[in-house]
């Protein structure tokens, strides 16, 4: 396997690691190694064959030298004894030596014997007409292993005289000693002849030593024409074998390579086309792959995995683009309830006797906690704190609904909650197949009096604090939720409020919030929020419970709207005093006289020199904005205006001007906690108006910001 | 606002009195881009100081900075409003307060 995956390879690394180069080179190997297989076959097969047939032939050539000697029977075998007597009678000495003159001079009368010549021609005529190398007859002496010639047929080298003798070796003499019955052959190889293939034929004996007819057949000729047939046929293996692999090969390409490359070049191109957002839809079925086996068959698989996908791929756009158009109106639905929950504050700031502060945060997008507060008439306040059972839109469907139905209903019946609750409750249960209900607390505080008259519908307890006394806990009476069931008759009862008196209303949420391990915030930790606040004043109960509840919860997942409103009474009677007004250009260096006027006015008010100073921190920062971006053509004036009230008592400071709309309000906190190196100075000033003072409210009214800052000052 | 102005070798002590406000805070830039060349240890008395607003603490961070790069900076003989406002801008992580 290549080390590299294909990704990484070279277009030529690839092309050697193709599935057709391989291909082609396992079909070569494979061929070559048939090939050579088949060429050691035939040569051991040619080789076998040609060796038994040119010993048999050997054999025969003796038998027949044997068969001709047989017609001058009584000539051969005399001329044969005399030859054999004297070679006995030469000695060993002599014998050693065929080649002396002593020796040869032993044999010199027997060359011109006629039965010698006609014998010698005889053999030479057989020997030629059988293409054999010599055919002869030689006595063996078995004692000094020797041939010892008697006839040659004089071969194309010089004949053996008779006399003459060859070595002989000892399995050869054994091999011959065999043949006395039948013809035998000796494949032997020496130095001097070669490969030869020796037949032997038994004649006679004379003088104690066996004569044979022999006859030699040299197989050096054979062994070449089986060299050059290995040549021959090792070439036509070798072009077959190139020839059959690379057909082989073809094929493959064809049938398997080419419809692999096919099928992996649309899903390289069905890659890209997705990446690149087209739509064509049919890659694989295109290619119309019709090779029948099982690369067709993945090619219909692609095919309709193919088709599959886009159908999924259709889906999940149209599934995500659906959920992102609910997100979208989830939302907007957010923003609508938001938007019918009273959120500027304060409220009504031309009403002294009272103040009020209130907080939502829901736990989905859209929830079903709502409070509301609104003025009946110039005496009468109502407040609600309701809470509607499941969460989401049903329940904010519902908590609409509800609150229209209690402010219409509000208006009708004035001064009783208890009746309001029993009409909006008919009207709910006419209309409501969801089964859903509202837990409803209403009041409505007669303002001149203090008189607060309240109705709890399955609501939690209100808390109260007396004047200089801690919050508690006021258990009044339940009647039943709201939507629950037809007929139900609500009750009321009373509370007298007096001066300094807060009023805490809040949901489920608040005192059921968990921390993560599933821990609940309770009442207890509520009102010991509560109580730990300093200054009196609505907003501030409103922001330590909230700030309590989520240190509490840490982490955790808030899994209920948390919903507050908190209600300062202060009275009638109490005064309010008389309002000052400067208007002044807006120019930084005026700073020093807008402080004056404020000082002079906080002195008179016997305002704590902290406090003052605070409040000289806000109005600063206020004023300097407006001198540095309300008019970037040129001059325009300021107006601050000022005044005192309530109990305990707080200064209301309105900066106006006429430049270009800006809400300093909606600037992002700066982040307090970075390095010197990281921090910008930007947004600093307004964050420290909004710390220092108890609220800061931004409105656009008729060409005019307007910026309304409060302080408790006592 | 009138600050004094001490210089020992490489330290500079600028006593504050009065009030460190937009309209005075330019006079503190002014006096600390003139004397810091050669300073390494610099101290803001602000004993005698009532009133910081942004203006005010724009100058003691860009002070910082710099004094970050060549020595020390220190601010001395705070009151507790001012204290109250560093705390809640978060300036007492970032100035060297005793």
């Amino acid at each position: 396997m290549p080390a590299k995956s294909v990704r990484e390879m070279t277009r030529i690394e690839r092309l050697r690691h193709s599935l057709g180069a391989r291909t082609f080179q396992a079909v070569l190997i494979l061929s070559i190694l048939i090939g050579v297989l088949v060429e050691a076959f035939g040569i051991t097969l040619y080789a076998h064959t040609a060796k038994n047939e040119y010993t048999q032939a050997a054999e025969h050539l003796a038998d027949t030298a044997g068969s001709v000697m047989q017609y001058e029977e009584q000539a051969v075998y005399e001329y044969a004894r005399k030859i054999v007597q004297r070679y006995t009678d030469a000695g060993s000495d002599l014998q050693a030596d065929p080649e002396s003159a002593a020796y040869r001079l032993q044999f010199q009368e027997f060359l011109d014997d006629e039965t010698w010549l006609e014998v010698n021609t005889l053999l030479k005529r057989l020997s030629d007409s059988n293409e054999a190398d010599a055919v002869y007859v030689a006595a063996l002496d078995e004692d000094a292993l020797r041939f010892v010639y008697i006839f040659d047929s004089q071969g194309p080298d010089s004949p053996e005289l008779p006399g003459d003798w060859d070595p002989l070796m000892k399995a050869e003499l054994t091999r011959y000693l065999e043949g006395l019955e039948e013809p035998v052959s000796y494949l032997g190889r020496t130095a001097e002849y070669g490969v030869q293939s020796t037949g032997a034929r038994y004649l006679f004996e004379v003088n104690g030593m066996k004569v044979f007819a022999f006859a030699d057949i040299n197989l050096n000729h054979v062994m070449k024409r089986s060299l050059r047939f290995l040549w021959q046929f090792g070439l036509l293996l070798a072009v077959l074998v190139i020839a059959g692999s690379r057909l082989l090969a073809n094929r493959l390409q064809k049938e398997v390579v080419d419809p692999i490359n096919r099928l992996s070049d649309a899903a390289a191109q069905y890659v890209e086309d997705k990446r690149k957002g087209r739509q064509e839809a049919d890659h694989f079925a295109k290619l119309g792959i019709a090779t029948g086996d099982e690369i067709e068959n993945l090619s219909l698989i692609m095919a309709d995995m193919e088709s599959d996908l886009t159908t999924y791929i259709e889906d999940l756009t149209r599934v995500t683009g659906e959920k992102e158009r609910i997100g979208a109106e989830l939302n907007i639905a957010r923003k609508i309830q938001e938007g019918s929950l009273p959120g500027t504050f304060p409220p009504f700031p031309d009403r002294t006797e009272f103040d009020l502060y209130a907080s939502m945060h829901a736990a989905k997008e859209v929830g079903g906690d709502f409070y509301d507060f609104f003025l009946i008439d110039d005496d009468h306040l109502a407040l609600v704190m309701a809470d509607v059972s499941g969460k989401g839109v049903p329940a904010a469907l519902f908590m609409m609904a509800s609150k229209m139905l209690i402010s219409n209903y509000a208006a009708i019946e004035k001064d009783s909650p208890a009746k309001i609750l029993t009409r909006v409750n008919e009207r709910i249960c006419a209309g409501n197949t969801a089964g859903m209900f509202v837990t409803v607390w209403l009041g409505i505080l007669e303002i001149s009096t203090g008189v607060l008259k309240a109705a709890n519908a399955g609501h939690e307890y209100p808390i109260l604090r007396k004047a200089g006394q801690p919050f508690a806990l006021l258990k009044d009476k339940h009647g039943f939720v709201v939507g629950g069931m037809e007929g139900v008759r609500y009750k009321e009862y009373e509370i007298a409020m007096e001066k300094g008196d807060q009023l805490f209303l809040y949901t489920d949420g608040v005192a059921e919030a968990n921390d993560r391990d599933e821990n609940m915030f309770g009442i207890d930790r509520t009102l010991t929020a509560l109580n730990g606040v300093e200054l009196p004043y609505c907003k501030n109960e409103v922001d330590a419970v909230s700030d309590a509840v989520h240190a509490f919860m840490g982490k955790a997942e808030q899994f209920d709207d948390i919903t507050m409103l908190c209600l300062n009474y202060y009275g009638k009677e109490t005064p309010m005093t008389e309002e000052k007004s400067l208007t002044i250009d807006a120019k930084v260096d005026r700073l020093h006289d807008v402080l004056d006027f404020i000082d002079a006015y906080l002195e008179e008010q016997d305002c704590p020199p902290k406090a003052q100073m605070q409040l000289d921190l806000a109005v600063e920062e206020l004023f300097v904005n407006i001198a540095s971006y309300a008019y970037p053509d040129g001059g325009g004036t300021a107006e601050i205006r000022i005044r005192a009230f309530g109990e305990p008592k707080r200064a209301e400071i309105v900066l106006r001007d006429s430049g270009i709309p800006y809400d300093p309000t909606k600037n992002e906190d700066p982040d307090i906690t970075m390095a010197a190196e990281d921090r910008d100075i930007g947004g600093l000033g307004v964050f420290m108006v909004k710390k220092y003072t108890d609220s800061v409210q931004y409105t656009y009214e008729d060409g005019h910001n307007v910026l309304t800052i409060t302080k408790t000052i006592e | 606002m009138t600050i004094t102005k001490t210089i020992e070798s490489d330290a500079l002590t600028l006593a504050l009195s009065g009030r460190l406000d937009t309209t005075t805070s330019p006079e503190l830039e002014d006096e600390i881009n003139a004397s810091l060349a050669g300073i390494h240890k610099l101290t803001l008395d602000f004993t005698e100081l009532s009133y910081i607003s942004s203006a005010g603490l724009r100058v003691l961070l860009a002070a910082q900075k710099k004094m970050n790069v060549q020595g020390e900076m220190r601010v001395v003989g705070v009151n507790d409003t001012i204290m109250e406002i560093f705390e809640v801008t978060g300036f007492s992580e970032i100035l060297t307060i005793e």
